[in-house]
């Protein structure tokens, strides 16, 4: 084969691995909305679920899914800041501050399931006094540990992106640290924080595994972060699993993907701010 | 007429790790002078100058023996506080770094931090602040705007007045011209002689011919040494050392 023919091949190969993607992604979105798409209605969202799912609405599951979320980042969103401001800022570049980030990687690659596994015996088991066992809290809790990696990742990239220069500039007026991190660092790394959350919600919204043990099916209005309750994710799982009503499970699962796509969406417009925050440095 | 010393320099050293940057180097700088320090690039001016408000305590592995008296104290003592210490001796650096903020947020940064909530008067502080740094008239009427759409000239100048607006009693300038065109560097060197009657300056420059406009003293640092100190007609028409004559009419440097 000639120089010639080897790039056009290469080309072709090359071209039709990017197409791939889309068709995937086109074959799964495709197939979800088709199947979803009779299910999905304002009531579906808003109402009980009737007759053992097989009519009503979703309400449940999505209030679910709300409040594990709320519960993980209200863990998850100080701690995450809170290292990455003591990794930036008051800590060199020492042993200690590679322990904390090789720990953060380590977390961010133990399977979902074996957060789950972990959830299970501190929260439902362990700290059952606490948590209510099997609840709504222990979940978001759960959740929680899984996305402080990702929340001490993005918050670190972003204050690292903060000019030194400004920072040296507050410390010359006579800014304590806290002053500077307040007025300058925290301001100029808003945006890179708040990507990092957002991807931490999508992630603790899609997530069944490290919650599959905690949250079952649940037909009722949680009555409270103690007590049961179910998310969209494990409601799929359980629907589709039991075959109890595929029709519920696709629309369940069209509604995930679209708050999933939304918060995307949501990131990307977060992510483009930032950049246009960093230019300010050219 | 003698002025009195503001800043005593005794036996200061200074190591970034192994490696001395500062070697035994002793100066008085007079109270409402303009005390320039001129050097080749990596003299040690820069690092000497970040001694006098303690910025290189923010530099990892810097080691300082010696004295900088401030009014007769020294600032290394143990019950000095380096945040307090760097209200009262400010500085300018070499780029203007406005903060990604309005013009007005920038100047009253620094009050606000030292406590300042009153609106009329952090207004007041603004305005004074402005008008010291030969700037009011160009941005009285945004105020609001932000600071990064001003000119480098006026971002620098912005920068003293914020550095003003912190009421320090000395001011220090780390080659505050040397990203700067010549009409804005030549506002500034007008601004230094206004300044000199409130402030104390002390100005790190590599241009020789802004040292011998806008300074009273001048000091000439070799390899972390301060070579030779005195006023600055002195060094530039009868410099005592043939290192400081060789400098100063381009030789080397």
């Amino acid at each position: 084969m000639n120089k010639h023919t080897t790039d056009r091949l290469a080309k072709i190969w090359l071209w039709m691995s990017a197409v791939v993607i889309i068709l995937i992604l086109l074959a799964v979105l495709g197939y979800i909305f088709i199947k979803g798409v009779g299910a999905l209605s304002v009531s579906f969202l808003l109402d009980m679920p009737q007759n053992n799912w097989r009519e009503g609405g979703i309400f449940p599951a999505i209030l679910g899914s709300l409040i594990v979320v709320v519960v993980a980042l209200s863990f998850a969103a100080p701690v995450g800041v809170g290292t990455a401001i003591y990794l930036t800022e008051f800590r060199k570049d020492d042993w200690f501050s590679r322990v904390i980030r090789t720990a953060s990687d380590a977390l961010n690659a133990v399977p979902s399931i074996v957060f789950g596994l972990f959830g299970l015996a501190l929260f439902v088991f362990y700290l059952k006094d606490y948590t209510g066992g099997p609840s709504l809290l222990s979940a978001g809790l759960t959740l929680g540990f899984m996305v402080l990696p990702t929340i001490i990742r993005t918050s670190e990239v972003a204050m690292r992106g903060v000019p030194y220069a400004e920072k040296m500039e507050s410390y010359g007026m006579g800014a304590s640290k806290l002053q500077t991190i307040r007025n300058i660092v925290l301001p100029g790394s808003v945006p890179g924080i708040a990507t990092g959350i957002i991807l931490s919600i999508g992630r603790a919204v899609g997530e069944t595994a490290p919650i599959i043990f905690m949250v079952a099916l649940n037909p009722t209005i949680p009555s409270s972060l103690f007590g049961s309750g179910n998310t969209l994710t494990t409601q799929l799982y359980y629907l589709a699993m039991e075959g109890i009503s595929l029709k519920v499970a696709f629309g369940t699962a069209l509604t995930l993907v679209l708050i999933i796509l939304l918060l995307n969406h949501i990131t990307r417009v977060f992510k483009k701010r930032l950049s246009r925050n960093l230019r300010r440095n050219c | 007429m003698d002025q009195k010393n503001k800043i005593l320099v005794k036996d200061l050293n200074l190591w970034y790790g192994d490696k001395q940057a500062l070697k035994d180097n002793n100066l008085n700088i007079k109270e409402n002078r303009v005390t320039a320090l001129i050097g080749p690039s990596g003299c040690g001016k820069s690092t000497f100058i970040r001694c006098l408000n303690r910025m290189n305590d923010l530099i990892d592995g810097v080691k300082i023996t010696g004295e900088v008296l401030l009014d007769n104290k020294n600032i290394y003592d143990k019950d000095i506080d380096p945040v307090a210490l760097r209200k009262r001796v400010g500085m300018v650096f070499q780029r203007p770094n406005p903060f990604p903020m309005s013009i007005f947020d920038n100047v009253a940064y620094g009050p606000r931090i030292h406590g300042i909530k009153d609106k009329t008067e952090l207004r007041r502080i603004v305005e004074e602040s402005l008008v010291g740094a030969a700037l009011w008239g160009e941005v009285s009427d945004r105020l609001n705007t932000n600071a990064l759409d001003l000119s480098g000239g006026q971002q620098q100048r912005l920068c003293i007045a914020r550095t003003l607006a912190v009421k320090p009693e000395v001011v220090l300038f780390d080659e505050p011209c040397s990203a700067l065109d010549p009409i804005a560097t030549g506002k500034i060197e007008d601004l230094m002689q206004d300044l000199k009657k409130k402030y104390t300056i002390v100005i790190v420059t590599h241009n020789m011919q802004q040292a011998a406009r806008v300074s009273d003293y001048t000091g000439f640092f070799l390899l972390g040494r301060l070579l030779e100190f005195a006023k600055t007609r002195d060094i530039f028409e009868n410099p005592k050392k043939k290192e400081t004559e060789d400098y100063i009419t381009g030789r080397f440097g």
